[in-house]
């Protein structure tokens, strides 16, 4: 396009362009008349005919003008009439370009609004670059985000420098009284936790060192939604006593819409640091901080490291191998979506590729049956650059109409999957198809438009334009070119296919291994329910276990229960405790160095309950309560960590729980269960029998030989034929909840699965495009050698191996690649290697058969070539 | 002067004026004026150049750059602009040579008496 | 971008001369006549309707061609078109014109070949 640029050289020195004209007609003049003069004319005559000859001047600068100016947009309407007309003659290729384009814009964007949510769009709070969260965690642990000791965090807090803010908050739970009792959860907050989010409230005030005064109502900041649901979004709800189960509480603020830092908290109340939260026991708390201006993250992770080796020095029973880890606030919420994200990304992007690819391949079968016309065309008056302008015209109509239904898609997409809640993405409720998202759409339909106008038209070269064929059926010059090109379109979206179907098939086979997994009890058939005891209807330790026990009596005689039971914490749940141990008679272990162990609480019904079985020893009894010596249970892992190769029965342990100086038997071994994940290992546990350690917070465990949900409403009556006002927190059945564990591998899967279908079909149309293309175009060429007597299969092997050379090279480059890549399924794997062979294999043959499939047509078509036919239309 | 002359309406229309421009220029660098003449001679006055369509021409041809101009100095020690052909002219010359016989020869084909 | 394709339409009447040739053997159909230059031409012109139609029109109101409704061979409604007194003189005329600015043009590109 240089001539663009002298074009612009015009534009900029055009009196100059104009004058030299000017003073070059002149001369043409005077040579003219001096012509004329010298053939024997007179000489004002011979001017006067020179004058008249050049004729209109200014209709000749004009016309110059014209030559230089750009093109008139006039031209453009008239580029776009004619592609559409070309369009609406070939319904079937413009359907299947235009849905092509749609479902792959309408990905892209998709996939776009979400990133940009997540990764470009800022944290909602004022400068969230300069938010940052602080763990601890024990050195000689894989748990990197472990809670914070309240005192170790108010140390921090008198001794760091580089923030300006640094506040701590814990759970909370609110028993709500009234018509419908229920329990709402919320975070006690430090008093600068406002400061630190930059936030305050939308309604009323924050909090003043009044509420937290002994024996004053507890003083609430709701969040917006809980304000809007409970208390019916009335302003005069602000200040006026809140009835709970005991006593009262009352909501001083309100907090803007969509402010939820904390994750699902409903309000937040003061946490006053009182003097004896420096006594160092127990880590239970969340650290957030806002970085002083000048502070990066590394200086402030740098300057607590330091804070905290001074704190293992200062207290080194509770401190020590522990240190300080600090995460800039940004990467902690979307953290661990990222690599998730990226490889969809790069799925998505493979398959935009393959249909572009596609397309562009049906575009380039289009043009090149349409050489001769353009030949013509050429001939008879139309430039090169106007076919040029003519085939973009149609590329751009093309990509406008694909982007157009796709952002349409995408939008739709997006809102339903904000609608579908899909928790695997953070920040989801942010995400919407914003005008950054809405601009990179259309840049994309651009550069697809371009890139299909311009591409055939290049590929073809000009001589190719001016060069008819000289007999049906045969081929000039550019047409092995292109038809190579055609090839290797089709070898790259084989690779591509290929490259998607392993990384589908091995997510799909992970989650397979995944949920093979022996969870180390039977979920089939087991309703939980979630129960909490106010404290203070049900302090002391009898009035728990009255309770619990009765329900757990009543519960039994409903009619197809085979087994019931209690726990504190349920496996799969996210959260177990852990604290450390030690075996009686041997060495006290250095501080920081004592074995850890989780720990839950159980009755006797609890394991077979769950299916698990007592492997040694025996089970909890009711014998084993107040006032019996104490017992507890340990499980294999423990048993091996503590007592490898010897009978852990009989043994006595002490563990930093409770009591951490009273001795407990262990009196027996209890089968592995998985915790903490289908893919964690299980980890050391003891069992503690709940009659001697009765918790408010427990989980009833019932089994069923019916359908287990069906029993939830007559296991409610029985609750509230108890305590009417006792809320049940949550129920859930045992399947649910490995159900929802694997969740976060299952979204990607479901979502790779559909891209590797959706890249197979395009695959399969673009191959079976050129391999028709290529029947049709040597269709002379089979009629003659089938009346030579040439066979059905060398026939095949003509049409075919050509088209399946393509294949092959496509097979062989995506198995390459797809050795490369699979390695980033990162978490996505389980229990099979990145280069899985058998998975590799089984995918290629996939793509073989589909490929086979898609030449099955053709290959009819040509078998079916009647020779007589085509030697007649030779002429 | 009394050459056969083609019919008014048939006056060099763009395409043939640029191929037969760049055929002149193959030969040597012209003013325009001096390209109007050639053709006139060597068609035996069957073609006639329209001034107002020459220059034009001869700026469509510099957009594209297969010419190029320069002010010289005629023989008659009189200034004028001069055209020269380019290489990438040249290349286009052979280019719309060939395509012109094809093309003649496509027509006559279908053309021919029988 | 290269070296692009300079238009070179002779003439419009390029086309109209084909189309009165195709017509001068017997009345036909816009699509017949199109087929039949294709044919003739050893696929070297493939005539599109949007520059066939015009074509057919501009020569119906000069009067070169006439037309009337017919039945095609598939037994449907077709235009058809046919030669008149006007159009054979017409296609004489157009015929020899453009044999002289060929042969015009291409005395202009063999100057200077032995």
């Amino acid at each position: 396009m240089i001539s663009w640029f002298r074009r612009l050289a015009w534009l900029l020195d055009r009196r100059r362009f104009e004058a030299e004209l000017g003073e070059e007609i002149r001369i043409h003049e005077e040579m003219a008349a001096e012509q004329a003069r010298h053939e024997g004319m007179a000489p004002d005559e011979a001017g006067f005919a020179a004058r008249r000859r050049v004729g209109n001047r200014a209709q000749l600068a004009e016309a110059a003008r014209d030559v230089w100016r750009p093109p008139a947009l006039g031209d453009l309407g008239q580029d776009l009439r004619y592609a559409l007309r070309g369009l609406r003659r070939q319904p079937g290729y413009a359907a299947a370009a235009a849905i092509t384009l749609m479902l792959a814009i309408g990905a892209t964007t998709a996939l776009f609004s979400v990133l940009d949510a997540l990764l470009l769009r800022p944290l909602p709070y004022r400068q969230a670059d300069r938010m940052v969260q602080v763990w601890e965690h024990k050195r000689t642990s894989d748990n990197r985000e472990n809670l914070v000791s309240p005192a170790n965090f108010l140390d921090w807090h008198d001794r760091a420098r580089s923030f300006e803010h640094l506040a701590a908050y814990t759970w909370s739970s609110l028993p709500l009284a009234g018509n419908t009792p229920a329990v709402v959860y919320g975070r006690m907050v430090t008093g600068n936790f406002y400061s630190v989010m930059g936030a305050r409230p939308a309604l009323g005030r924050g909090f003043l060192p009044g509420d937290t005064l002994v024996g004053a109502p507890r003083a609430l900041i709701v969040s917006h939604a809980l304000w809007s649901t409970r208390f019916g979004g009335d302003s005069a709800v602000i200040g006026k006593p809140i009835p709970l189960r005991e006593g009262s509480a009352q909501i001083v603020g309100v907090m803007p819409e969509g402010f939820r830092p904390l994750g699902s908290e409903e309000y937040w109340e003061p946490w006053p640091m009182q003097s004896d939260l420096r006594t160092r026991r127990g880590r239970y708390a969340m650290v957030v901080g806002r970085l002083r201006t000048g502070a990066a993250a590394e200086d402030a992770d740098r300057e607590l490291k330091g804070i905290a080796a001074a704190l293992e020095q200062e207290h080194p029973k509770f401190n020590a191998e522990w240190g300080t880890r600090v995460v800039p606030l940004g990467e902690q919420v979307t953290g661990g979506a990222r690599p998730v994200l990226l490889l969809l990304a790069g799925a998505i992007a493979s398959v935009l590729l393959i249909a572009c690819l596609n397309v562009a391949n049906l575009r380039l079968g289009q043009v090149l049956a349409r050489r001769t016309e353009l030949a013509v065309r050429t001939a008879l008056g139309a430039s090169r650059t106007r076919i040029i302008r003519q085939m973009l015209a149609e590329g751009l109509v093309l990509a406008a109409i694909g982007g157009a239904l796709g952002i349409i898609a995408a939008i739709a997409g997006v809102r339903a999957l904000v609608a579908a809640q899909v928790t695997l993405i953070p920040r989801l409720e942010e995400v919407t198809v914003s005008l950054r998202v809405l601009v990179f759409a259309l840049g994309l339909t651009a550069l697809i438009g371009l890139a299909f106008g311009l591409a055939p038209a290049l590929a073809l070269r000009e001589d190719a334009l001016r060069q008819p064929l000289s007999r049906r059926g045969g081929e000039t010059g550019s047409a092995p070119r292109a038809r190579r090109l055609r090839g290797a379109l089709v070898s790259v979206q084989v690779a591509l296919s290929l490259m998607l179907l392993a990384g589908a098939s091995l997510s799909v086979r992970s989650l397979g291994k995944l949920l093979a997994v022996d969870p180390g009890f039977e979920p089939g058939g087991v309703l939980t329910v979630e129960l909490e005891l106010p404290e203070e209807a049900y302090a002391g330790p009898g009035r728990k276990i009255a309770f619990y026990e009765t329900l757990v009596e009543r519960v039994r005689g409903i009619p197809g229960i085979t087994d019931i039971g209690l726990v504190n914490f349920l496996p799969l749940r996210g959260f177990t405790p852990g604290t450390g141990f030690q075996v009686v008679g041997r060495p006290e272990p250095a501080a920081g160095q004592a074995p850890s162990t989780q720990l839950i609480v159980a009755d006797p019904g609890y394991h077979q309950a769950m299916g698990t079985p007592i492997l040694q020893g025996r089970g909890l009894t009711p014998a084993d309560q107040l006032g019996t010596p104490r017992v507890i249970l340990v499980n294999q892992a423990f048993a091996r960590r503590a007592f490898p190769g010897a009978d852990p029965i009989g043994q006595r342990v002490k563990v930093a729980y409770a009591e951490p100086d009273s001795i407990l038997s262990i009196v027996g071994v209890v089968a592995d269960m998985r915790r903490d994940g289908l893919d964690v290992e299980p980890a050391p546990m003891v069992v503690y029998p709940f009659r001697q350690y009765p918790f408010g917070y427990m989980t009833l465990v019932v089994r069923s030989s019916r359908d287990p949900e069906a029993l939830a409403p007559a296991i409610r009556a029985e609750i509230a034929a108890l305590d009417r006002s006792l809320p049940v927190l949550g129920v859930e059945t045992l399947e649910s909840r490995i159900h929802a564990t694997t969740a976060d591998r299952r979204y990607p899967m479901l979502l790779l699965s559909l891209l590797a279908s959706l890249a197979l079909v395009l695959s399969a149309v673009g191959l079976y495009g050129v391999l028709a293309y290529l029947v049709g175009q040597r269709a002379r060429e089979i009629g003659i050698r089938k009346a030579l007597g040439a066979s059905r299969g060398a026939i095949a092997r003509l049409v075919l191996g050509e088209g399946f050379r393509f294949v092959l090279l496509g097979v062989v480059v995506g198995l390459l690649a797809a050795l490369f890549t699979t390695r980033y399924l990162g978490a996505l794997l389980y229990g099979l290697a990145p280069n899985d062979p058998v998975t590799l294999g089984a995918g290629a043959l996939i793509l073989l058969a589909v490929a086979a499939l898609a030449a099955w047509i053709p290959a009819r078509r040509a078998l079916r070539v009647d020779p007589a036919v085509t030697l007649r239309e030779d002429g | 002067m009394a050459a056969r002359r083609v019919a008014l309406r048939a006056e060099l229309l763009p395409g043939t004026l640029d191929l037969l421009i760049l055929k002149t220029l193959s030969v040597q660098p012209m003013h325009g004026y001096g390209i109007a003449q050639h053709i006139g001679r060597l068609s035996a006055e069957a073609l006639r150049v329209e001034e107002g369509s020459l220059y034009p021409a001869l700026q469509r041809l510099r957009l594209k750059g297969w010419v190029k101009a320069e002010w010289k100095l005629s023989p008659t020690r009189r200034r004028a602009r001069y055209y020269a052909l380019t290489p990438a002219g040249r290349r286009q010359l052979a280019q719309e040579v060939s395509a012109f016989d094809r093309l003649v020869t496509a027509v006559r084909r279908v053309v021919r008496p029988a | 971008m290269g070296a692009s394709v300079a238009s070179l339409d002779l003439f419009q009447g390029t086309l109209d001369l084909l189309v009165l040739k195709a017509l001068s053997w017997e009345p036909a159909h816009g699509y017949a006549v199109a087929t039949w230059i294709r044919e003739r031409s050893d696929e070297a012109f493939l005539v599109e309707e949007g520059a066939l139609y015009p074509a057919l029109h501009r020569l119906e109101r000069r009067g070169a061609i006439a037309s009337e409704w017919g039945l095609s061979e598939n037994n449907r409604r077709a235009k058809y078109y046919r030669l008149t007194a006007r159009g054979r003189a017409l296609l004489r005329a157009e015929a020899s014109h453009w044999d002289r600015y060929v042969g015009a043009v291409g005395r202009v590109l063999r100057a200077g070949e032995r």
